[in-house]
C-alpha cells in the first residue's frame, strides 16, 4: 500500500528532505566513480614505479658485473706475472725466490677468489683450480723449507696447478669482459 | 643442552666421509710435491692426507682458502692386545683412527694415480691379446 501511494506522488510533491536523499545518492555515485579512477591511476603509477625499480635494479646489476669484470681483468696480469716470476725463480734455482713467488701467488689468488665469490652462478671450476693451486703452493713451500730436493722437484705440482689456475681465470675473465650487459642488449632491441 | 663433538671427533668424521666418497669414486685426489701426501680441494677448503714413512704415522690436514693449515689430526700406530679382557678404550679408538687414516691414504693414492684404471688396463691387455704384447 505504501509503495503504491509513493508511486502516485508527483515529483513536485516530494518533500525537500527526500530530495536531499536523492542528491546524496547521486553525489555518492560520483564519489565512487572518482575513487575508482583515483585507484586506477594509483595502480598504474605503482606499476610504472615497479617497472622503473626493476629496470634500475637490472642496471645496477649490470654495472656491478661490468665492474667485477674490469676488476678481474686488472688482477689477471698480476696473477700471470707471479706465475712468470715463479718459473724464472725455478729456472735460477733460488729457494728463497721460489718461496716468495709461491707466497705472492697465495696472496694474489686470494684477491681473485674474493671477486669470483660475487659471481652468480659461482664459477666452481675456476674456484677449485685456485684452491688447488694455493694448497699445492703451501705444500711446495713446506717441501722447499724441510727437504733438500732440487727446486723444481719441490714445486713441480704447484707450478702445474698455478699455470692451470691462470688459464682458468684467463678464460673466465675473457668471457666476462666480452659479455654485453643486460640493459645494453635490451636498448638495442 | 646439545654437546658438540670435539674437533678431533669432527676430523675423524670428515676423514670417514672422505674415505667413503673416494671409494665410491665421487671425489678425486691429486698428487702433490710431497710424494707421500695427496690433496683434495673443495670450493673453500682443501684436505691433505700425508704419510710419514720414517715414523710410520699419518696426518690428516684441513687447509683454508689461503692454503694455511687450520686443523690436523695425527695418528701413530698403536698396539692393542685383543686378548686383553679389559682393553684400554682410548688405545682402541686411536688404533681405529690410525686404520681409518691408513685406508684413506691408500684410497687417495689409488685415486691420484688412477691405479685401478691402470690395473684394469693392464689386466685387459694381458687377457685379451697376450701375444700382441711380446
Amino acid at each position: 500500500m505504501i509503495l503504491s501511494r509513493t508511486a502516485l506522488t508527483a515529483w513536485w510533491d516530494i518533500p525537500w528532505q527526500d530530495w536531499l536523499g536523492v542528491a546524496g545518492t547521486v553525489l555518492g555515485c560520483i564519489g565512487l566513480l572518482y575513487t575508482y579512477f583515483q585507484a586506477r591511476d594509483a595502480k598504474t603509477a605503482a606499476e610504472n614505479a615497479e617497472t622503473a625499480a626493476q629496470a634500475a635494479s637490472k642496471a645496477v646489476e649490470s654495472t656491478q658485473s661490468q665492474l667485477r669484470a674490469n676488476m678481474q681483468s686488472m688482477l689477471l696480469p698480476g696473477l700471470q706475472r707471479v706465475s712468470q716470476e715463479l718459473d724464472d725463480a725455478i729456472g735460477r734455482g733460488f729457494h728463497a725466490e721460489v718461496r716468495a713467488s709461491l707466497d705472492r701467488w697465495r696472496f694474489q689468488a686470494g684477491h681473485v677468489r674474493g671477486l669470483l665469490k660475487l659471481e652468480s652462478p659461482e664459477p666452481r671450476t675456476v674456484i677449485k683450480a685456485l684452491q688447488d693451486s694455493v694448497a699445492l703452493a703451501s705444500i711446495a713451500t713446506a717441501e722447499l723449507l724441510e727437504n733438500q730436493k732440487p727446486v723444481l722437484d719441490s714445486c713441480r705440482q704447484a707450478r702445474k696447478s698455478i699455470a692451470s689456475a691462470c688459464d682458468e681465470v684467463t678464460l673466465l675473465v675473457g668471457k666476462n669482459v666480452t659479455q654485453v650487459p643486460v640493459n645494453e642488449t635490451e636498448t638495442t632491441q | 643442552m646439545t654437546e658438540h663433538p670435539s674437533v678431533p671427533q669432527r676430523l675423524v668424521a670428515l676423514a670417514e666421509a672422505a674415505l667413503t666418497q673416494t671409494r665410491a669414486g665421487r671425489i678425486g685426489w691429486r698428487p702433490t710435491d710431497d710424494e707421500d701426501a695427496f690433496l683434495f680441494s673443495g670450493s673453500k677448503t682443501s684436505l691433505i692426507i700425508d704419510r710419514f714413512p720414517s715414523s710410520g704415522y699419518f696426518e690428516f690436514r684441513v687447509l683454508n682458502e689461503r692454503g694455511t693449515i687450520v686443523e690436523e689430526l695425527t695418528r701413530y700406530p698403536v698396539t692393542v692386545d685383543d686378548e686383553d679382557p679389559w682393553p684400554d678404550p682410548l688405545a682402541k679408538q686411536l688404533r681405529t683412527d690410525f686404520t681409518l687414516l691408513s685406508d684413506l691414504h691408500d684410497a687417495a693414492r689409488r685415486s691420484a694415480f688412477n691405479i685401478d684404471e691402470l690395473l684394469d688396463s693392464a689386466l685387459n691387455d694381458i687377457q685379451s691379446d697376450p701375444e700382441g704384447l711380446l
